[in-house]
């Protein structure tokens, strides 16, 4: 009897994260699909690169939306950047372009903030969908899950960095915007590509972290059978946060390793090429990673 | 003052060019220092300080403030257009570099090539009118 009632608690806690993950997985099926113009956007469009100006505007317009959808309010940072040679400016114009950001609120009193972002461009005639519409995926259902949580001690801000191809300059423009706020930054926690995983060991490299976020990240990755390996790869968006002073972690597949899309910056970077389910076991892992330092 | 009124009257055209160059990169310096970039700013103040020198003095030192400026103009312009051919040799693909080589910033890059070559020009007669 005691048998038969743990067998039928094994099959409904089973069926219960399956369907979780199969329900994550639709999400972010729908989301990337968007991004990388595998699916019409609401507006009828199909965002086929994230490289143009227009492209980025359709990308912008479309994160605005599904940030709206989730009961958010977007915030669009729009800013102008010198180029990364004070001579380069006498030649050149400066770089333009626009962040998408929300708040999620503490549900406690709180100035302390979580930054959660990746960037959402990608390289001219490259439909981007590893690189980067799944760290964007991630970031977005991690916030619309924490969003049902009743207890987060700290605000987190969901944010979507443009021109991470030009040399990072959407989030160097956002951390010069949050060092102008009186905001409590705890931590900035950036994805850039969560969607390959050749050898089906669900691993994931961790760039960079604080000594603290590394105890957090290896803990739940311990608890979750998840893999983890550190690097001092500084070439995507965390870097800019730490240049300014921020406690940052840059998060994604094993990149280092090589264990990684090898369609990056390539026409054939397709939604037909991100592993679904390993971006979702990444999802939750960095959801309770997030539970964890919300507590 | 009145020197520089005279010399306004005096050479109009050469006056019209400088003026229009030095108040174009003036307005881009100032463009860059409003979003954190000094250089530009302070090149262009350099500049119109000595050609407000060179207007204020009727000597050989004007004439080669006007003529460096020029020369400086047609260096900028040519500069520009070389990098242009030198990402299309290459096929650079950056949306931000592509975006320096749009039709109006082509003539934008000729223009100033010509207005370099017209003060160069114009700077001989400034130094004969001035003596």
């Amino acid at each position: 009897m005691k048998l038969k009632l743990l067998l039928l608690i094994s099959i409904c806690a089973f069926s219960q994260i399956h369907g979780q993950n199969a329900s994550l997985v639709k999400e972010q099926q729908l989301f990337i699909g968007m991004l990388s113009g595998k699916y019409q956007t609401p507006n009828g469009e199909y965002i086929l690169a994230r490289g143009s100006a227009e492209e980025r505007e359709m990308a912008k317009e479309l994160l605005v939306d599904q940030i709206a959808d989730i009961g958010l309010e977007p915030k669009v940072h729009s800013y102008r950047m010198p180029n990364l040679n004070p001579f380069i400016d006498l030649l050149f114009s400066p770089f333009k372009g626009a962040n998408v950001y929300a708040v999620l609120p503490a549900t406690t009193e709180s100035n302390e903030y979580v930054v959660l972002g990746a960037h959402y461009d990608s390289e001219v005639e490259c439909p981007g969908a590893i690189d980067n519409a799944t760290g964007s995926a991630l970031i977005f259902s991690v916030v619309k899950h924490l969003k049902s949580s009743k207890n987060r001690s700290k605000n987190v801000i969901l944010v979507f960095f443009d021109q991470e191809e030009e040399e990072l300059v959407g989030s160097r423009a956002y951390a010069k915007f949050l060092k102008g706020k009186d905001w409590d930054i705890h931590s900035v926690h950036t994805f850039d590509m969560v969607g390959w995983d050749g050898d089906g060991n669900k691993e994931m490299e961790l760039e960079l972290p604080t000594p603290y976020l590394e105890d957090v990240y290896q803990n739940k990755a311990d608890e979750l059978g998840i893999p983890l390996y550190v690097t001092s790869i500084t070439s995507t968006d965390h870097h800019s946060f730490r240049q300014l002073g921020f406690p940052a972690i840059g998060v994604n597949e094993a990149y280092g390793k090589r264990d990684s899309s090898p369609y990056k910056d390539t026409p054939e970077d397709t939604y037909e090429t991100v592993n679904f389910d390993y971006l979702a076991g990444s999802t939750l892992y960095v959801l309770e990673v997030m539970k964890e330092i919300l507590k | 003052m009145r020197q520089i009124k005279e010399n306004i009257s005096v050479l109009p055209l050469l006056s019209l060019a400088l003026v229009i160059s030095i108040l174009a990169f003036l307005y881009k310096g100032i463009s860059y220092l409003l979003i954190g970039s000094s250089i530009p700013f302070l090149i262009g103040l350099i500049m119109l300080a000595l050609i407000v020198y060179g207007y204020n003095h009727r000597n050989r030192r004007s004439r080669r403030i006007f003529r460096f400026w020029g020369w400086m103009l047609v260096f900028w312009g040519t500069v520009r257009l070389l990098m242009e051919l030198m990402f299309i040799l290459t096929s650079i693909t950056e949306e931000h570099i592509q975006n320096q080589f749009t039709i109006g910033q082509k003539l934008l890059s000729i223009s100033f090539i010509l207005i370099g070559i017209f003060i160069i020009r114009k700077a001989q007669f400034y130094r004969e009118v001035s003596v």
